[in-house]
């Protein structure tokens, strides 16, 4: 840390270094078998569905008045007659080698379908929590920088604003007055960054509402602390207490939030791209769920559930690498 | 020689009206130490606050302030920030909240230079380290404040405060979080360094041993300054004389021979998780009644674990535990806590938590009245006789609340008190107080297991004393 032989190492050095690393493998393999709890509840959408899967999937090959035996052939082919286990081991199989079957509404191959949609809504998704975290972030250390001034109370006013509204809200207020009226971006979107700006913007500004109570909540606190009054004593300006002291101690259950909330964004996608006609996943969606288009939605969740899985695995590094009680070993 | 300190009629008003410190005029001379002594609420802490120019923005101060010859009494915040950690140093009560918890040691004590935008090389903090007695500075200093001991992190504050060698060194409570050997240590780091130290303590016994002079503060006024010798032989005031009580000796105490016993553990041990976690490496305990035993152990030997199993909380994993029948009633084995205030119900009126276990005795409900009196008797033995019976513990310091707590677990005579650390959280004149009850008690007839981490009060206090291998 900016002092003293980088290549000495003191035994307890080398054994924070093995328990960093103990923690992280510990931590992978929760993360695995969250992961894998995720995709047993994902399947298992297709053998609870009501009515016969085999006799769905030929109406969506439009075989419209399927007789016995092409349902029985069916069965086999789909391997519907072994047991549940082994279908679900089946199916992650196909799914890990990135085959969620097809469609039952188009017959095309799922993954290509959603490989072709994919990138849009990264794209924008990706945008909103980059702006979302720059926002919250610079919100927050403002108003912990002047508690009780008028940017505090500004901010602490569009923080409650921001966490009572739906996103939409916003969503549709941008699109009427700032899409439409200044005749900025265009409704009708193609996938350009450009275009992308306005709907992460407005997606960001909703999410970083209540990411900012939580960081300004946590800065206030980590500057009353025992160590930033000793800071204080020391010498050390506000601002060094609120960067150097304050902003790494709050961060962590910042990150933590973030991490949980990487899934309901995903989730929540849908209604944002509806209201800008945003070609992502989200109307391939809501078209898959009015159709109980089984392999999408499942496609989807599995997503979803993962995406929040390795954000949460990425917040729990970022802890441990953050926090050193954390990497304590045999604790 | 000029003085480090000069305060002259200083007062400190808070916007509601609040004045914690009236008029209060001293002087510490370089490389005195000057001790401010005063029972809770007497002005002490907001002394040093305002000695650092940290009494907030709202808070008003007049007086004459001067340090190192500079005067600050209208100095501006950037004045005395640039006056923080080189005119003056401040080491903090807790020395593990004194530390930023995520950043090694060595990066607290390099933010004093950093602080001030001074350059920083590890050699100058492995000296200042090393020069406080801490060994293996090379490696100790990228270690975490967590796994430190608090005697070497309250050295390493130390360390931290007088980095830039200010004149004067303000300590307020440095060691009420360790144990008398440690504490003293402390102090004689702190002494060593040769500068000025303004010594903040309720210890009456380590600030007799280690100031020149005290001032003894009450109600924000101070009443008496004096040399420890002149205070101790000609006490002028009765706060002096109030806290100086807590250095009179415990009267003898002739331990009971050939008790009887009440509970004997022979080779006991606790393991959890299959045996992964030992919580109690194997012990042995015998209990008499009427004696007063000690357990002493540092945090996680297994103080507590072993506390469960004697009030029957807990089985032992291994070896055998006997009890008397004396402790099968229910009553008869009463615990005493560490925190006062939180082992009371906060909405109760005192003599309702005193009188409780008259109800836990399989007993028929006793009347209200015939309970108040009770209590009020009890309460009467600890010394409360003078508060209302109908206090509620916030309204009562926490001193009082332990004797409240002392109060109910006497009122059935219990064959045996159980008490974890009850002295911790008090200040040395409760603790002798405490101290006192504890051993009327054993008088009565009642045995007493008392759990500490401070071997001094237990060499005090019990009859023999097992130590728990940590």
């Amino acid at each position: 840390m900016g002092y003293g032989p980088q290549q000495v190492r003191s035994r307890a050095d080398i054994r924070a270094r093995g328990g960093l690393l103990t923690a992280a493998f510990s931590r992978l393999f929760q993360a695995v078998l969250t992961a894998l709890a995720a995709s047993v509840i994902v399947w298992s959408l297709l053998p609870l569905a009501p009515g016969d899967v085999a006799t769905r999937v030929l109406l969506a090959r439009g075989v419209n008045d399927p007789t016995a035996a092409e349902i029985a052939a069916a069965h086999d082919a789909l391997g519907l007659n072994n047991p549940l286990p082994v279908q679900f081991f089946q199916w992650l199989g196909h799914v890990l080698q990135g085959d969620f079957g097809q469609s039952f509404t188009s017959q095309a191959s799922v993954t290509q379908e959603i490989l072709e949609r994919l990138p849009a809504t990264l794209m924008l998704l990706g945008l909103a929590l980059v702006f979302s975290v720059v926002f919250s972030v610079i919100l927050a250390l403002l108003a912990a920088a002047y508690q009780d001034r008028w940017p505090d109370q500004l901010i602490r006013a569009y923080t409650q604003i921001g966490a009572a509204f739906p996103t939409f809200v916003f969503a549709l207020l941008a699109l009427t007055f700032v899409v439409v009226g200044f005749q900025m971006g265009q409704v009708l979107s193609d996938v350009t960054w450009r275009a992308a700006l306005i709907p992460a913007f407005i997606i960001g500004l909703d999410r970083a509402a209540s990411w900012t109570q939580l960081l300004r909540a946590g800065l206030l606190q980590a500057m009353n602390s025992g160590y930033a009054e000793v800071a204080r004593t020391r010498g050390a300006s506000e601002r060094r207490i609120l960067l150097r002291y304050a902003l790494p101690n709050a961060i962590l259950p910042f990150l933590t939030a973030i991490g949980v909330s990487v899934g309901a964004l995903i989730g929540g996608a849908p209604l944002i791209e509806a209201i800008f006609t945003w070609p992502g996943l989200g109307a391939y969606l809501l078209e898959a769920l009015s159709a109980r288009n089984y392999p999408v939605i499942q496609a989807y969740v599995l997503i979803a559930a993962l995406s929040y899985v390795t954000a949460a695995f990425l917040v729990d590094l970022a802890a441990l690498l953050l926090d050193p009680r954390l990497r304590e070993v045999g604790k | 020689m000029t003085a480090a300190l000069i305060c002259e009629d200083l007062s400190v008003r808070y916007p509601g009206g609040n004045t914690p410190v009236r008029n209060v005029s001293f002087c510490v001379s370089a490389g005195e130490c000057f001790a401010l002594v005063g029972g809770s609420g007497a002005g002490k802490s907001s002394i040093a606050r305002a000695l650092l120019g940290l009494h907030g923005a709202g808070a008003k101060i007049t007086g004459a302030l001067s340090l190192n010859g500079q005067d600050m009494s209208r100095a501006s915040a950037d004045a005395w920030r640039r006056l923080r950690g080189r005119g003056v140093g401040f080491v903090a009560q807790n020395p593990w909240s004194s530390c930023d918890p995520l950043r090694p040691v060595g990066d607290h004590v390099a933010e004093a230079w950093r602080c001030h935008g001074l350059p920083v090389t590890w050699q100058a903090i492995a000296k200042a380290l090393t020069a406080l007695d801490i060994p293996n500075v090379g490696s100790r200093q990228r270690q975490y404040p967590h796994t430190w001991s608090g005697g070497m992190l309250q050295r390493a504050s130390i360390a931290a405060a007088s980095a830039l060698t200010p004149p004067i060194v303000i300590a307020d409570e440095p060691t009420s979080a360790l144990d008398a050997d440690r504490a003293q240590k402390v102090l004689d780091a702190l002494r060593a360094l040769g500068c000025a130290v303004l010594l903040i303590s309720h210890d009456m016994d380590l600030v007799m041993r280690n100031a020149d002079r005290i001032g003894v503060l009450y109600q924000g006024l101070l009443v008496e300054t004096d040399t420890p010798e002149v205070l101790l032989k000609a006490p002028a005031h009765q706060e002096t004389r109030r806290l100086l009580g807590a250095l009179e000796p415990l009267p003898p105490r002739q331990a009971p021979a050939n008790p009887t016993p009440l509970i004997r553990l022979r080779d006991v041990s606790v393991a959890y998780k299959r045996g992964q976690v030992q919580a109690l490496k194997p012990v042995d305990l015998e209990v008499g009644e009427a004696e007063i035993v000690g357990i002493q152990g540092a945090s996680g030997s297994g103080k507590s674990t072993l506390l469960r199993l004697v009030m029957g909380l807990e089985a032992p994993s291994r070896g055998s535990l006997w009890r008397s029948e004396a402790l099968t009633p229910r009553g008869a084995l009463l615990p005493i806590f560490q925190d006062p205030i939180g082992s009371l119900v906060p909405h109760w009126p005192v003599w309702r938590s005193v009188a409780e276990p008259l109800l836990a005795k399989n007993q028929s409900r006793r009347p209200v009245k015939e309970r108040q009196e009770r209590a009020l008797e009890a309460l009467n033995t600890v010394g409360l006789g003078s508060i209302s019976p109908d206090a509620r513990p916030s309204e009562l310091s926490v001193g009082q609340c332990q004797r409240v707590a002392i109060a109910r677990a006497t009122i059935t005579q219990p064959a045996l008190i159980v008490a974890d650390e009850p002295t911790s959280a008090l200040d040395s004149v409760s603790i002798q107080q405490v101290s006192k009850l504890l051993r009327q008690a054993a008088e009565k007839g009642t045995a007493v297991l008392l759990v500490s981490h401070d071997k001094g009060f237990l060499n005090r206090m019990a009859d023999r004393t097992i130590s728990l291998g940590g």
